[in-house]
């Protein structure tokens, strides 16, 4: 506790990295911990990146219940499989491994089990949260949800998941070629070609483009 | 710069991925050239629109209760260097004694010894326990016959002295194997063939063809094995393998492959044969209106061949369920082993539909 205090004056004091470094030894620690068995530590990592992780399952999923389940998957292998991270500074970027790997193996055997449906993308995904009147603005927003939404599902799964990591998550290209195992060559092509296409989806809340 | 050198690296510099020289020349263009600054506009306001794309997630607290519980039931994980101390003091333990039996090698050879006996007691044991290996192992032995007679009390109501062999035309023995058995066509067929004990008048069947083919007792009627030497006369209830080559008065031989395959075994066949039937159904017309099932058709031929020896196990073992599921696998895939390399689209839709009706790929998926 005294570090991290110690670390977050540092940042206050206009050290660059200083958080960074202080938000890394944490994680290690908590690794180190959990390898232990201290569970408490896994909480810890767990309320530290549950949110993101639900995020980005969200975004490739497309299903709230879905994306609830596979986190609870990925963070349950992430916990059993602790032994095979080598670099504890990665944890982030393992999770999110893991994460993608769990969504693509639903997303493989959803398509499996619909192979013979036809799917209207239109409806199926992205039901309306809550119907109570709201401000104009809120509707905007929500509308905006909406068609985001949409268009996400509507890129195919190399493109949605190099978008969301770098545009929704703000990953890095590095982080993300780990993440996904694609070269950087392929994943900047796949990222201006769905940025190109939710552009083209989402131009009308874009200030009026195409 | 110019533009067209700019703007393939504007979305690069945008997510500030270019390295530093790139970045200054675009930089400087950018400066200079509305055109270019508006693109980068155009990207900084689709990247506060993206922002405010809110998920309307929340993270809930039985997700973290649904985690924890999962963990729970699970392992921990495994530890790297010397985290766990018992294991540490496993290993130096281990590492201590096989240092002593370096020192001492009279001890190290006795014990080697000991493990060679209790190894093999433990072998005979379990031979001795397992009635068909019993049988298989005393059929090898010189002064022994094999042969086999039919059950005076069998549960077949014509009773008899030679197993028969019925096949699907045969009638209601078979009727019990499945009704996807009930085609016939010439060329290549594999049949499964039931063994019931027929009238004692009876002459064996001459036609046998030349195949394997075995008998669970419980679906069928008995088998005999009898095993005779000077002065006993041992009775077994085996489901047999005929070597049809050799099939004349009543002789058999018991090539049963009776080692235990294990639930894994079940498990990896089980899964073997989903995958077949869901190939099978996923199968496309190729050309006209026949269907290329040339790959499953020989799959299905290996997986018949081992669905029978590993019911024939689950029944030795009394395990029912196993036993009912690959006998609700093998009328599919004698369906497939017997089709034509390239059967008709009506053909494979009639297995297709028997599949569907049946559930037979749900049902495995479960098992």
């Amino acid at each position: 506790m005294k570090r991290l205090a110690a670390n977050t004056m540092s940042v206050e004091l206009g050290q660059p990295g200083a958080h960074a470094g202080a938000l890394m030894n944490s994680m290690e620690e908590l690794v180190a911990r959990v390898r232990s068995g201290d569970e408490e530590a896994f909480r810890l990592i767990f309320e530290r990146y549950s949110r993101p992780l639900l995020g980005f399952i969200f975004d490739m999923v497309g299903d709230r219940h879905t994306a609830e389940d596979l986190a609870q998957e990925t963070f349950v292998r992430a916990f059993r499989g602790l032994s095979s991270l080598r670099d504890e500074t990665k944890l982030s970027t393992w999770l999110f491994q893991i994460a993608k790997n769990v969504a693509r193996e639903s997303l493989r055997s959803r398509r499996r089990d619909s192979a013979n449906v036809e799917i209207d993308d239109e409806e199926v995904f992205f039901e309306p949260h809550d119907h109570r009147p709201t401000p104009a603005g809120q509707l905007l927003d929500k509308e905006l949800n909406g068609v985001i939404g949409k268009a996400l599902m509507r890129l195919d799964e190399d493109k949605r998941l190099v978008f969301t990591l770098k545009v929704l998550q703000q990953r890095s290209y590095e982080e993300i070629a780990e993440i996904t195992g694609f070269s950087v060559g392929k994943l900047k092509t796949d990222l201006h070609r769905a940025r190109a296409e939710m552009r083209r989806r989402i131009g009308p809340y874009l200030g009026g483009e195409q | 710069m110019r533009c067209v050198d700019c703007l393939p690296f504007i979305e690069e510099y945008f997510d500030g991925e270019t390295d530093a020289r790139t970045g200054a020349s675009v930089g400087a263009h950018l400066a200079a050239c509305a055109d270019c600054a508006a693109a980068l506009d155009a990207l900084r306001f689709e990247q506060e629109t993206y922002a405010r794309y809110d998920r309307q997630l929340e993270v809930s607290p039985t997700l973290w209760a649904a985690v924890s519980a999962e963990i729970a039931r699970g392992p921990l994980p495994k530890k790297s260097g010397n985290g766990h101390p018992f294991l540490a003091r496993l290993r130096e333990g281990f590492a201590a004694t096989l240092a002593a039996l370096t020192l001492r090698p009279a001890l190290a050879s006795s014990l080697a010894l000991l493990v060679v006996g209790v190894t093999a007691g433990a072998l005979w044991l379990s031979l001795a326990r397992h009635p068909a290996m019993k049988n298989q192992l005393a059929s090898n032995e010189p002064g022994r016959t094999t042969t086999v007679n039919p059950s005076p009390a069998s549960t077949n109501a014509s009773g008899g002295d030679t197993p028969t062999r019925n096949t699907a035309d045969d009638g209601p023995a078979v009727a019990g194997i499945g009704q996807p058995n009930s085609r016939r066509e010439s060329g290549g067929r594999v049949e499964a063939t039931r063994y019931t004990t027929p009238p004692a008048t009876s002459a064996p069947d001459e036609s046998v063809e030349k195949l394997l083919a075995y008998t669970p007792p419980a679906a069928r009627g008995s088998n005999i094995v009898v095993i005779k030497d000077d002065d006993h006369e041992t009775r077994q209830d085996l489901p047999v393998f005929v070597n049809t080559a050799s099939a004349g008065e009543g002789v058999v031989t018991t090539d049963a492959r009776l080692a235990d395959p294990g639930d894994k075994e079940v498990a990896r066949h089980v899964e073997r044969a989903q995958m077949l039937l869901r190939s099978f159904k996923n199968a496309r017309p190729a050309e006209g209106d026949t269907v290329n099932v040339a790959y499953e058709k020989t799959n299905a031929r290996k997986l018949l061949a081992e669905n029978a020896t590993l019911q024939l196990d689950a029944e030795t073992r009394g395990d029912k369920d196993t036993a009912q599921v690959l006998d609700s696998i093998e009328p599919f895939l004698l369906d497939i082993a017997n089709l034509r390399d390239q059967p008709s689209r009506e053909e494979v839709r009639s297995v297709k539909e028997r599949m569907k009706k049946t559930e037979i790929i749900a049902a495995l998926q479960v098992y």
